[in-house]
């Protein structure tokens, strides 16, 4: 393990780091804007079942947060630990948007200390009003830090002189041609995964048989959220395609596997890229469909990864493999919703079959959600800022990351672990009346 | 505005986060360090009263972490670098004492109580809270020494040697002293709006030792600085003497007021006696922000940045600081922490 060289130590340490931190990113984000409608309920009707909704994951949420927040703090101190050259020469370029996350990530930790300790202390409708600053303010650090990643897949704001940063645009950078794009598509994948989350718990608790009122509605507010977004969710996962094919082309190629610039590009489905052979084995293929997604014309030229010497092309085998992924787990989750809407209009109650799928989209979402960061940041490999600095260059020249490694590895499993089972709690209620 | 005005504007601002995540999230490491040592038959409500007081407040103290650290990196984006390099090794024991401070309050007020669960994360709750400030008070200083030096924009550092000399220790003591003389001091009068007297002399006595724990600690550094941080002294000499000085006499006031029962005066002189020591370590290493390569302007970004910056931070300080006035309100007004226990204090179960 120890020969693991520096750079490969401090990718696998991003990596675990910012995957670790991003489950708990995502349900801090998904989670209040669920409360927010479940306390409204539980105020207007006076229903104590809606409360007791509200106040299980108002616990939940204080746990994820706290986690959340200190795993983010390392990553902030992780851009100048792993990666002095991207902070030093850059810092001043997307500087901005994590100055900006800070005070994002204020509105949202005051107002969850208030959320949190203030239910006897405010009015229910002034407690319930400090719902909103939590959510805003967690979907708003998202979009910053999101933005500060978009950038450097599409970096601008900036002119080089001799390769001196000389004059520095921030707000130029922050909104880069990836930014829309990207942080829309993060925030409905967290609103996605929460309420996929949460509809899996209940899942799991009613094929228990546990079939009460807070069980169902748990499962419905859940299921509603995470369904009513997935269509919303295709069209944008489109037009994310869309941009990467327009500015990061051996990105798409990457993703799909895809070695000779063709015209009438085939959609590659499946497969594998075998990077010495130059070829993708064992795919099925549409042709022409590639070249119509991307470009909206079926005999379009993309660009295959021949196009570029193999210095400048990212690990093929996990991006394709981490993009079906993804897209697999957003076609079953289309399915899912076609099926819930059979379920509701012809019953009430819920089958063993369908808790079941829903129980698995539950951390499917998160895999998805995952294998889309990984598509994104490993097929933007080699560059930490594409076109202008490789990742190599970026590097710490400090010795002993690979320890660093190991004890992010450790403390994050143990962290992880202890979380889980403090969540199972929270939601089995325990001696609380259901 | 020039962008030396931007510059110093900049400096102010992120002076002032980290002296107010001293008084705040500071407090709430001294809080954790209180914890560890709770000890004897008032062990149980010393504790909960620590949990009490912090839970509400602690992750937004700690989002002042947060705000120094990307208001160094956009604004000074070198210094963050070469900050980063040299001292790698103490921020990581920060950062990880951070990631665990954090978690484990957060778990050990779950789980039932007196469980071998509450043991365990609440000693790993105290100790991430003794090391931390030890490690960054120990990074600050190195900051001082001259030991961190910059050759053409790059960091140079001995791994080990650059953050353990003797300056470097007393101050990560002296910052352990000061979070723990925060916390008991705010400590004293929680347990007051409480009503806890025994409590409130507990943490009135622990104020006064970590008091002089303080005081002693920088006064040893100011004699020790001389000859392991020369730069700082010639700068505390000419320019930061006075707030030497402020730091004293609210120090000795601090102590008095806590002795003759005046805990809210004292918080205050507390709080004043802290701020001085870091508004002195400023004032006394100006212009650099890593002695002797690197001073502010050297690492600034240029005007470009720092202009949008300030906006942001004028229109972000709009918003913060009337939420940050309804957190305080909420938990810290006089005699509001004498209503009921609330969901969150509570265990769990």
């Amino acid at each position: 393990m120890l020969a693991i060289s520096g750079l490969d130590a401090a990718r696998a340490q991003m990596a675990v780091s910012l995957g670790f931190h991003i489950v708990f990113a995502a349900l801090a984000i998904g989670l209040p804007a669920m409360m927010i409608f479940t306390e409204y309920r539980a105020i207007r009707t006076g229903d104590a079942g809606w409360m007791e909704l509200t106040r299980r994951w108002a616990k939940s949420l204080g746990i994820l947060v706290a986690v959340g927040a200190v795993s983010g703090t390392v990553l902030s101190f992780a851009l100048g630990l792993f990666w002095p050259g991207l902070m030093g020469r850059w810092g001043s370029v997307i500087g901005l948007p994590f100055a900006l996350e800070a005070f994002a990530f204020f509105v949202e930790a005051i107002f969850l200390g208030i959320y949190l300790y203030g239910w006897d202390r405010l009015s229910p409708w002034a407690h319930w009003l400090c719902g909103f600053p939590v959510a805003i303010g967690g979907a708003a650090s998202a979009w910053f830090v999101v933005a500060a990643n978009a950038w450097m897949q599409t970096p601008q704001g900036f002119e080089l002189a001799r390769g001196a940063v000389v004059e520095v645009d921030p707000i130029t950078a922050m909104l880069n041609p990836s930014t829309p794009v990207m942080t829309t598509h993060m925030l409905i994948a967290a609103y996605m995964a929460t309420g996929f989350t949460v509809a899996a718990v209940y899942a799991v608790g009613m094929l228990r048989g546990r079939r009460d009122a807070l069980h169902r509605r748990g499962l419905a507010v859940g299921l509603v959220a995470g369904l009513a977004l997935a269509p919303v969710q295709v069209f944008v996962g489109d037009l994310a395609a869309r941009l990467v094919a327009e500015h990061q082309p051996v990105k798409l190629a990457a993703m799909e596997g895809l070695w000779e610039t063709t015209r009438r590009a085939p959609l590659t489905i499946g497969g594998i890229p075998l990077e010495g052979r130059e070829e993708t084995i064992l795919a099925l293929r549409i042709p022409g469909a590639l070249s119509w997604l991307a470009f909206g014309d079926t005999d379009a030229l993309v660009e295959g990864l021949s196009a570029v010497p193999p210095d400048e092309r990212p690990n093929t085998l996990v991006v394709h493999l981490a993009y079906q992924v993804m897209i697999s787990v957003g076609v079953g989750l289309s399915g899912l919703g076609v099926w819930a809407l059979v379920v509701w209009r012809r019953r009430r109650q819920p089958g063993r079959w369908f808790l079941r799928a829903v129980v698995v989209a539950g951390p499917a979402t998160f895999v998805a959600l995952e294998s889309g960061w990984i598509v994104t940041e490993v097929g933007r490999q080699p560059w930490i800022v594409t076109g202008y600095m490789r990742t190599a260059d970026a590097v710490t020249s400090n010795p002993g990351i690979v320890w660093w490694l190991v004890a992010t590895i450790t403390i994050y499993v143990s962290l992880g672990a202890a979380c889980a089972w403090l969540l199972a709690r929270v939601a089995r209620g325990r001696r609380e009346a259901a | 505005m020039s962008r030396d005005a931007f510059e110093i504007a900049l400096l102010l601002a992120m002076g002032g986060g980290l002296t107010l995540y001293v008084l705040l999230g500071g407090a709430d490491f001294g809080g954790g360090v209180w914890d560890l040592l709770a000890a004897g038959p008032k062990r149980d409500r010393q504790r909960a009263l620590i949990s009490a007081a912090i839970g509400p407040v602690w992750e937004a103290n700690h989002v002042w972490l947060i705000f120094v650290v990307t208001a160094l990196f956009a604004a000074f984006p070198l210094a963050f670098a070469v900050i980063t390099q040299a001292l790698y090794l103490p921020l990581s024991i920060a950062i990880g004492g951070i990631v665990l401070r954090g978690a484990a309050f957060a778990f050990r007020s779950h789980g039932d109580p007196d469980s071998g669960w509450q043991r365990a994360w609440t000693r790993v709750f105290g100790i991430a809270s003794l090391v931390t400030p030890i490690a960054l008070g120990m990074t600050g200083a190195a900051l001082s020494t001259g030991d961190v030096r910059v050759v053409d924009g790059e960091a140079e550092a001995s791994l080990v040697g650059a953050w353990t000399g003797p300056l470097s220790w007393l101050a990560g003591g002296l910052a352990l002293a000061m979070c723990a003389h925060l916390a008991a001091a705010y400590l004293t009068v929680e347990a007051g709006s409480r009503g806890e007297p025994d409590l409130v002399s507990a943490f009135r006595r622990r104020a006064v030792i970590s008091g002089v724990a303080a005081g002693g600690l920088a006064l040893l550094g100011l004699l020790v600085m001389r000859a392991d941080a020369p730069v700082l002294w010639r700068g505390m000499v000419s320019d930061g003497w006075p707030l030497v000085v402020v730091s004293g006499v609210a120090g000795l006031g601090a102590i008095g007021a806590i002795v003759v029962g005046r805990p809210r005066a004292a918080r205050i002189a507390v709080a004043v006696a802290v701020a001085a020591v870091i508004g002195g370590w400023g004032v006394a290493q100006a212009p650099y922000l890593v002695v002797p390569d690197l001073t502010t302007s050297d690492a600034a970004a240029p005007l470009g940045a720092l202009r949008p910056l300030a906006i942001g931070y004028v229109v972000g300080g709009a918003v913060i600081a009337p939420s940050l006035y309804a957190l305080f309100r909420v938990f810290k007004r006089p005699g509001s922490e004498g209503v009921g226990v609330s969901e969150g204090d509570r265990p769990s179960t």
